[in-house]
């Protein structure tokens, strides 16, 4: 019977596929990291660095599931896991506005549960038992304010492209500008505030208005996101400006080569390493009886020419 | 084949009756059994109602998917169906303390209609890709991955991108337990797989499905009317995908645009595996969910025995090519 050897093919490559991840021994402790999705690059950093964590202490094994992006198939994770016992959770949600059962479910199975990167309770204190490990906009905009400041010695003109009005990094990310302006730097001043909708295209615009509107009073650019800030790199080039400081955030590898050549600035890079060993330490602590914060806030990395060659 | 046959005549008549008919059952029944061994949490209470919960979605939506397969057709949309159905059920269903409301002045009604709108939603654009089937000839493939896109579209349009959340708890409570143990998506399922079993079954409409698929020219000819019973087929695999966005809304008290990408495929997959030959006039509503199964108690054994999530995508579509090849090695037997 074909049919049967058929069968008997399937069988075996399932059972090989299964031995060949081996079964776990039951003794110390199972942590369930559920990723949004493994094509996303960020997140996968992510997850690495806690791989690596739990990796390197004993008693702690870590089993990572890809959500491919659906708020079902995480939940469905989630649900499985449990029922595999698992002692604590780590998830990057899909949707944060849906967590509400992943919460639940944990909760009912008595077990602590670490949401990275993205937060379901921004503005909402944590239930008990749930954690978050992630890092603040508003952070990425204060550490590239800092740096303008020390580049300006504390007195100049500014430009801030925006992106979409609409997106919180966008706003938190000027909102940090402008903070560290007010406390730090009276000196500085923003000449104009607007939106290029994270387009390289639209930062490039606006910056030849500027360089027209504001001539040499205009000192330096921020920009929300890496890909206005290069188009403000291109407009500089064309006017022959070579006075001016631009800055971005993303870290994207055009930008990186752009602060090797000396055309940008800086860029700030969002802490993959630090959010996902951040949450695995939470988690560890949690399991071997301490208390740690609801909340971890990881810092943002400013990348200058100085410190470039470690990003590479 | 006559050859292979011959070879096999010490087998009774009977038993491989039996196997044709439940071979894809043996493929469950084998995998609960090893999974079972490697890992006996798999037999809880608890992760048995897991599993069922988990095919739920996508073995409703394969329940329609069924019917069109028997007419010979595909639906492509489901899945973008589901999220319009969707975010229209959602914006209707939020609670009237809602941040952001969709309708800042809609006060909360009886989650009955917001549950009408999504099953209207989606009847009506399944009704409309049969209508197209119908009446333009364009393949079911491409009429239907057009509708696709289109209401993937919609539902951007409609939601504006974002997600629609903080739904009321009477659409919600759809999504939980009663009594505490028993999911109410596998019983919203159940009684689905009761009722598109008599549809297909006891009805001229399921007749007339199998008519369509089995041979158009014979149908028409023997009085069948092919186009209505094509809108039918779609409007009621469409009807599905809207009850499906209302077991997803309820499970996850929020409705995201980009909800439900994917699912079509998973749906097929379901009803192919459960032996619903894509060549038209054969399937049945048990299949398909015997094969929604297969894929749910796949995803979560490869998760509790702990298999890395890329192998987990490749053995599921390992299984699913296997599962076709039986699927027609049956049909040729019977040639």
């Amino acid at each position: 019977m074909r049919k049967f050897l058929v069968l008997l093919m399937m069988m075996t490559l399932l059972t090989g596929a299964v031995f060949a991840e081996g079964q776990q021994e039951d003794d110390g402790f199972k942590v369930g990291y559920v990723c949004n999705n493994f094509n996303d690059t960020f997140q996968t950093y992510v997850m690495d660095a806690a791989e690596a964590y739990f990796n390197g202490i004993d008693d702690f094994e870590i089993v990572l599931q890809d959500s491919v992006e659906d708020v079902i198939r995480q939940q469905d994770l989630v649900n499985t896991l449990i029922a595999q016992k698992i002692d604590a959770l780590i998830v990057v949600p899909v949707d944060t506005s849906a967590m509400g059962p992943i919460v639940r479910a944990a909760d009912e199975a008595g077990i602590p549960l670490c949401f990275v990167n993205r937060n379901p309770y921004a503005d909402k204190t944590l239930p008990e038992n749930v954690y978050y490990v992630g890092s603040q906009e508003v952070i990425a905009g204060q550490q590239q304010m800092e740096y303008m400041g020390e580049l300006l010695d504390g007195k100049g003109g500014v430009g801030i492209l925006m992106g979409k009005l609409d997106n919180e990094g966008a706003l938190k990310r000027t909102e940090g500008n402008e903070s560290v302006i007010a406390d730090k730097y009276p000196g500085i001043k923003i000449l104009a505030k607007e939106t290029g909708n994270w387009q390289r295209d639209q930062g490039m615009t606006l910056t030849e208005n500027w360089i027209t509107a504001y001539g040499s009073d205009l000192n330096g650019i921020l920009a929300n996101n890496d890909e206005m800030a290069l188009g403000a790199v291109e407009a500089l080039k064309a006017s022959g400006r070579e006075d001016i400081f631009v800055m971005g955030v993303d870290a994207i590898p055009d930008a990186k080569g752009a602060v090797g050549n000396g055309t940008l600035s800086a860029t700030v890079l969002q802490d993959a390493v630090g959010q996902g060993e951040g949450g695995a330490k939470v988690i560890h602590s949690v399991l071997t009886g301490s208390t740690p914060e609801a909340i971890t806030w990881v810092p943002f990395v400013l990348i200058t020419p100085e410190n470039l060659a470690d990003f590479q | 084949m006559s050859a292979n046959k011959n070879i096999l005549k010490f087998e009774s008549a009977g038993s491989k009756e039996i196997l044709q008919k439940y071979g894809i059952v043996f493929v469950l029944i084998l995998m609960i059994i090893g999974i079972s061994i490697l890992e006996p949490a798999f037999l809880s209470s608890y992760n048995v109602f897991n599993v069922l919960t988990q095919s739920a979605i996508f073995g409703i939506m394969a329940l329609g998917m069924t019917f069109v397969i028997i007419s010979k057709g595909i639906d492509l949309s489901v899945g973008s169906v589901l999220a319009l159905a969707g975010v229209v059920l959602a914006s209707l269903a939020q609670t009237a303390d809602a941040t952001g409301k969709y309708f800042p002045n809609l006060a909360e009604m009886p989650v009955f209609f917001p549950i009408l709108a999504a099953l209207a939603v989606g009847a009506l654009m399944g009704g409309f890709t049969g209508l197209l089937i119908a009446k333009t000839h364009i393949p079911a493939f491409i009429s239907s991955l057009g509708m696709m896109t289109v209401a993937r579209g919609f539902a951007l349009i409609y939601s504006d991108g974002k997600p629609i959340s903080t739904l009321v708890p009477s659409l919600t409570r759809l999504g939980g337990k009663l009594f505490g143990f028993l999911p109410i998506p596998v019983i919203i399922y159940f009684i689905m797989i009761v009722i598109s079993a008599v549809l297909l079954n006891k009805t001229r409409f399921g007749k007339s499905a199998y008519a369509v698929g089995g041979n158009i020219k014979a149908a028409e000819v023997s009085g069948v009317n092919v186009n209505q019973t094509l809108i039918a087929i779609y409007a009621y695999c469409g009807l599905l995908a809207g009850l499906a966005a209302v077991v997803f809304a309820g499970r996850v008290g929020s409705v995201h645009p980009g909800a439900a990408t994917g699912y079509e495929l998973t749906a097929i997959a379901a009803t192919t595996i459960g032996g619903t030959s894509h060549s038209g006039g054969i399937g049945t509503i048990w299949g398909a969910f015997v094969g929604a199964l297969i894929l749910a108690v796949l995803r979560n054994g490869l998760t509790l025995l702990g298999v890395d999530a890329y192998w987990q995508q490749v053995t599921e579509g390992v299984i699913i090519v296997v599962a076709v090849i039986i699927d027609m090695r049956k049909n040729a037997t019977k040639d």
